[in-house]
C-alpha cells in the first residue's frame, strides 16, 4: 500500500528538472536527465486514460522508453483527458499503436486496428461495486439511484455493467467520472451509490487509496486492454515492437521498470505482455453485436 | 565658494543655526532611509530568488497533466492565469518540437524611477526547468520574475518616509525658531535699553525676564545703568558746583579788581605833580596795568565758562551771516590792518545761537589781525563744507602761522605763544572757540596748509542733541 502523498511527491519529483536559470551566472544541476531519442521516425502510442493523464504518463513513459531502445522504434506516448476524447482520436486512426479495448466498437471498425499483444495478467471482468459500508445488497436496490461509470466509451466500466442492468430491468441514473479512477474517486466520496468498474483497475485503486468495497455483480472474463497497431504501421515495425514488449518482463531491466510503474498505480503482478491476435478478443466483438447499450461512444 | 561665504556671513545667527540643523537632519535621515531601502532591496533579491526556485519546482508539476495530454489551449490559459501573479513578468513553455507558448502581462507604468532601481539593485530574475514525466522531457518551462513590484513598494515607502521626514524637519525648524525667538527676543529689549542709555536716558531699566542667563544679563545691565546714572548725577552736580563756583569767583573777584584799579588810579592822580613820588607813581601805573590785566583775565574766565551755554535761541543759521556780523563788529580793526576778508555768500546751516556764532568768527578774525605779518597785507579767507552731520568752518590767513609742536597748546586756556610787550590778549580766545565747538558735538584744530599762514578748522555739529 502506497500512501497518496508519497505517490504525488514522487510525481512532483519526476515532473520538475530545473535547468540553469537564464540570465544568472550559476548553473544548477539537472534533477533528471532528459532521455535520448531513438533514431528513426517516431510512432505515436495512444493509451486509454483509465487514470489521470499524469499517472498514465508516469506509468507508460519509462516503459515506452525501454521499448524504443530495445526495438529501435521510437514510441511517443499520446493520451487524452477522457476516454471519449481518446476514442475520437482512435476512431480517426490518429495513433500508430494504441493501448485500448474500445477498438472493438463498431464505430472503430473503420480504423481497423489489429491486436498484436495482450497483457500477461488474468482476464478482467466488469463489475458493479459499492463501498463496503453501503446498505445496498443487490442490483435491484440500485433502481432509481445514481451509478457512476468511467465514460460512455468504457467497455468494462460502462458497456458491460450497463448492459446487465438493462437486461435485469434496473433503471439507474448514469453519472460519468471521466475515466476509471475518476468514477472510483466519486464512489469513495459517496457521490454515487455504486460504480461500474474494471476489476483490475478497481483492485489497484483500492490498494493505493485504501478503499474497502463490495462487488454486487461481476461479468464474465475478458482479456484486458490489448496493444494494437494501425494498418499503416510497417509490419517490421509492428513486429519489433511486439517482440520487445513480449520480452520485456523476462529482462531484468524491463521487469524492474514494470514493477516500478506497477507500484506507482497500485497494480499487482504479473506484468508484461504476450503476443496476441484479433481472435483473442472475439468476446468483445460479440458483445458489441448484441448489447442493449445504445449510447456507447 | 566666495559667493557662498559672503552669503553665509550675511545670515543671522538664527538663520545659520536653522539652516545647519535642518540640513544635518535632512542628510542623516535621507542616508538612513536609503540604507534601509538598500537592505529592503537585498531582502527582495533573496525573496525573488527563493520564489523563482519554488516556482521552478512546483509549476512543471502543475502543468504536467496538461502538457502530457497536449492540450495547448488549456496550457495557454494556465500560463495566462499564472502570469497574473504580482512578481511574474513572463512565462514560456517550449515543447520538444519547438512549439512555444508564451504569456507576459503588460504591467502598469512603473512607479519607482530607473535610477532608484539601478542604485539599489532591484534585479529581475529568470530560470528554466524541464517538464519531466516518467523520465520523458515534454519541454522547457521558463519563468521570468520582475523586481519592479518590490522596487515600486520600496519607492513608495521611501516617499512616505521622506514626507514624514519633511514634516519632522519642519517641526524641528519651527521648534528651534520658536525657542530661539522667544529665548533671544529679550535681547532686543537689551539692545533698545543700551540705545536709550547711550541717548542719555540713565533712568532706563530693563524688566528681568526670560531664562536664567538672560535674567543675569538684565540684572547686570540694570546694575550698570544704576552706576552710570549715579556717576552722571554726581558729575552733573560737581560740574554745576564747579561752574557756579567759577562764576561766583570770577564775579566776586571782579569787584575787588575794579576797586583796586580805581583806588590805584586815584592815588596816581594825587601823586601827579610831586616829583619825589615819581617812582611810586610809576609803580602805581604797573599796579593799574596788572589790575587791568587781572580784570581782563577774570572777564575771559567768565566768557570761557559761559562758552558752552547758549546765549540766545539755538536755531539752524547760515554761518556766512555770522562771519559777516563778526566782520562788521571788527570793521575798525580790519580797516586799520587793511585786511582783505573773503566770506562765501552762504554756507551749510549750523545749529547754534547767533551770538556765539558771531563770537566764534570774531575770535578768529581778531587773532588774524593781532598776529598778522607786517611786511605783507593781511588776507583772511573763510570757507564752509559739510561732512555728514558736521559743518566745517575753515578760516585761513597769511600770517606767520603756528609751529605744529604748539598747535594743540594754542587751544589751552591763557596760552599765549608769542606775547608781545603791548599784547593785552589773555590767550583764551581759541580755548573759547573750541569750547563753543565742543558744545555742539564738534571740535576745533589747526590744519596744515600749502602756503604760509594759519588755517583754523572749526567743526560744528548740526544734530538735534544740543
Amino acid at each position: 500500500m502506497i500512501a497518496r502523498r508519497t505517490v504525488l511527491a514522487a510525481g512532483l519529483a519526476l515532473c520538475a528538472a530545473p535547468l540553469h536559470p537564464l540570465g544568472d551566472a550559476a548553473a544548477q544541476s539537472v534533477g533528471a536527465s532528459a532521455p535520448t531519442k531513438s533514431p528513426g521516425p517516431s510512432y505515436s502510442f495512444g493509451v486509454l486514460p483509465q487514470r489521470s493523464a499524469l499517472l498514465t504518463a508516469q506509468y507508460w513513459n519509462p516503459v515506452l522508453h525501454y521499448i524504443s531502445r530495445r526495438s529501435g522504434v521510437a514510441l511517443s506516448l499520446q493520451t487524452a483527458r477522457t476516454a471519449p476524447d481518446m476514442n475520437d482520436a482512435t476512431a480517426r486512426g490518429d495513433y500508430d499503436f494504441v493501448y485500448s479495448n474500445t477498438i472493438f466498437q463498431p464505430s472503430m471498425a473503420a480504423a481497423n486496428y489489429q491486436v498484436i499483444l495482450r497483457p500477461r495478467t488474468d482476464a478482467v471482468t466488469g463489475q458493479i461495486v459499492v463501498l463496503e459500508s453501503s446498505p445496498i445488497q443487490s442490483l435491484q436496490q440500485l433502481s432509481g439511484l445514481s451509478v457512476g461509470f468511467p465514460s460512455q466509451a468504457a467497455f468494462l466500466g460502462y458497456a458491460v455493467p450497463m448492459d446487465h442492468l438493462l437486461r435485469q430491468g434496473v433503471a439507474v441514473t448514469p453519472v460519468f467520472g471521466g475515466n476509471q479512477e475518476g468514477v472510483m474517486g466519486q464512489l469513495k466520496a459517496g457521490r454515487v451509490a455504486a460504480a461500474g468498474v474494471n476489476d483490475q483497475v478497481m483492485r489497484a485503486f483500492s490498494v493505493r487509496e485504501n478503499v474497502a468495497y463490495r462487488v454486487l455483480w461481476e461479468s464474465v472474463s475478458f482479456h484486458n486492454l490489448p496493444i494494437s497497431a494501425h494498418p499503416r504501421v510497417p509490419a517490421a515495425v509492428a513486429a519489433a515492437v511486439r517482440q520487445a514488449f513480449a520480452a520485456m518482463e523476462d529482462d531484468p531491466e524491463g521487469a524492474r521498470i514494470f514493477a516500478d510503474s506497477g507500484r506507482l498505480v497500485g497494480q499487482a503482478p504479473p506484468y508484461g505482455f504476450l503476443p496476441a491476435s484479433q481472435s483473442d478478443y472475439a468476446a468483445y466483438t460479440e458483445f458489441y453485436k448484441s448489447t442493449l447499450v445504445k449510447d456507447i461512444k | 565658494m566666495s559667493a557662498f561665504t559672503a552669503f553665509w556671513s550675511r545670515l543671522s545667527f538664527l538663520a545659520r543655526l536653522l539652516t545647519t540643523a535642518s540640513l544635518a537632519l535632512l542628510a542623516a535621515a535621507t542616508l538612513m532611509l536609503f540604507v534601509s531601502a538598500g537592505e529592503a532591496a537585498r531582502d527582495a533579491r533573496a525573496d525573488l530568488a527563493a520564489e523563482l526556485a519554488a516556482e521552478l519546482e512546483t509549476l512543471p508539476a502543475a502543468l504536467a497533466e496538461t502538457v502530457v495530454v497536449g492540450d495547448f489551449s488549456t496550457l495557454q490559459q494556465t500560463l495566462d492565469h499564472y502570469v497574473q501573479q504580482p512578481r511574474v513578468a513572463a512565462v514560456r513553455f517550449e515543447d520538444t518540437s519547438g512549439v512555444a507558448l508564451t504569456s507576459a502581462l503588460k504591467r502598469h507604468r512603473p512607479v519607482a524611477p530607473d535610477w532608484f532601481r539601478r542604485l539599489l539593485v532591484f534585479q529581475d530574475l529568470s530560470g528554466s526547468a524541464h517538464v519531466l514525466v516518467g523520465g520523458r522531457s515534454y519541454g522547457v518551462l521558463t519563468v521570468a520574475l520582475s523586481a519592479q513590484p518590490d522596487a515600486d513598494k520600496s519607492w513608495r515607502h521611501l516617499l512616505s518616509h521622506m514626507g514624514v521626514l519633511a514634516f519632522a524637519i519642519g517641526l524641528d525648524f519651527l521648534g528651534i525658531w520658536w525657542a530661539l525667538r522667544t529665548g533671544l527676543g529679550p535681547l532686543r529689549t537689551l539692545e533698545q535699553g543700551a540705545a536709550d542709555l547711550a541717548g542719555g536716558d540713565y533712568a532706563r531699566r530693563l524688566p528681568v525676564v526670560g531664562g536664567p542667563e538672560l535674567r543675569r544679563l538684565f540684572v547686570a545691565f540694570n546694575r550698570m545703568a544704576s552706576s552710570l546714572q549715579f556717576a552722571y548725577v554726581q558729575l552733573q552736580r560737581r560740574n554745576a558746583e564747579l561752574q557756579r563756583f567759577s562764576e561766583i569767583s570770577a564775579h566776586h573777584l571782579q569787584e575787588p579788581t575794579r576797586r583796586l584799579i580805581v583806588f590805584a588810579q586815584r592815588l596816581s592822580t594825587r601823586l601827579t605833580g610831586h616829583p619825589a613820588m615819581a617812582d611810586a607813581q610809576l609803580e602805581l601805573n604797573y599796579v593799574v596795568q596788572e589790575a587791568a590785566r587781572l580784570r581782563n583775565l577774570l572777564r575771559d574766565i567768565e566768557l570761557y565758562l559761559a562758552a558752552h551755554q547758549p546765549l540766545g535761541r539755538i536755531d539752524l543759521i547760515d554761518p556766512a551771516a555770522g562771519a559777516r556780523s563778526a566782520a562788521k563788529r571788527l570793521s575798525l580793526k580790519l580797516t586799520e590792518a587793511a585786511a582783505e576778508l573773503t566770506i562765501p555768500e552762504s554756507g551749510p546751516r549750523v545749529r547754534l545761537d547767533e551770538r556765539r556764532l558771531e563770537e566764534l568768527f570774531a575770535i578768529l578774525f581778531d587773532n588774524a589781525v593781532r598776529y598778522r605779518r607786517s611786511d605783507i597785507p593781511l588776507k583772511i579767507d573763510v570757507a564752509f563744507s559739510q561732512i555728514e552731520d558736521k559743518v566745517r568752518i575753515r578760516v585761513t590767513d597769511n600770517g606767520p602761522g603756528i609751529d605744529p609742536a604748539y598747535r594743540d597748546k594754542a587751544f589751552g586756556v591763557f596760552e599765549r605763544l608769542h606775547p608781545g610787550p603791548n599784547d593785552v590778549a589773555t590767550g583764551v580766545g581759541l580755548a573759547i572757540l573750541r569750547r563753543i565747538a565742543e558744545s555742539t558735538g564738534g571740535g576745533a584744530w589747526i590744519e596744515d596748509q600749502q602756503t604760509p599762514g594759519l588755517s583754523v578748522v572749526v567743526e560744528l555739529g548740526i544734530g538735534p542733541d544740543l
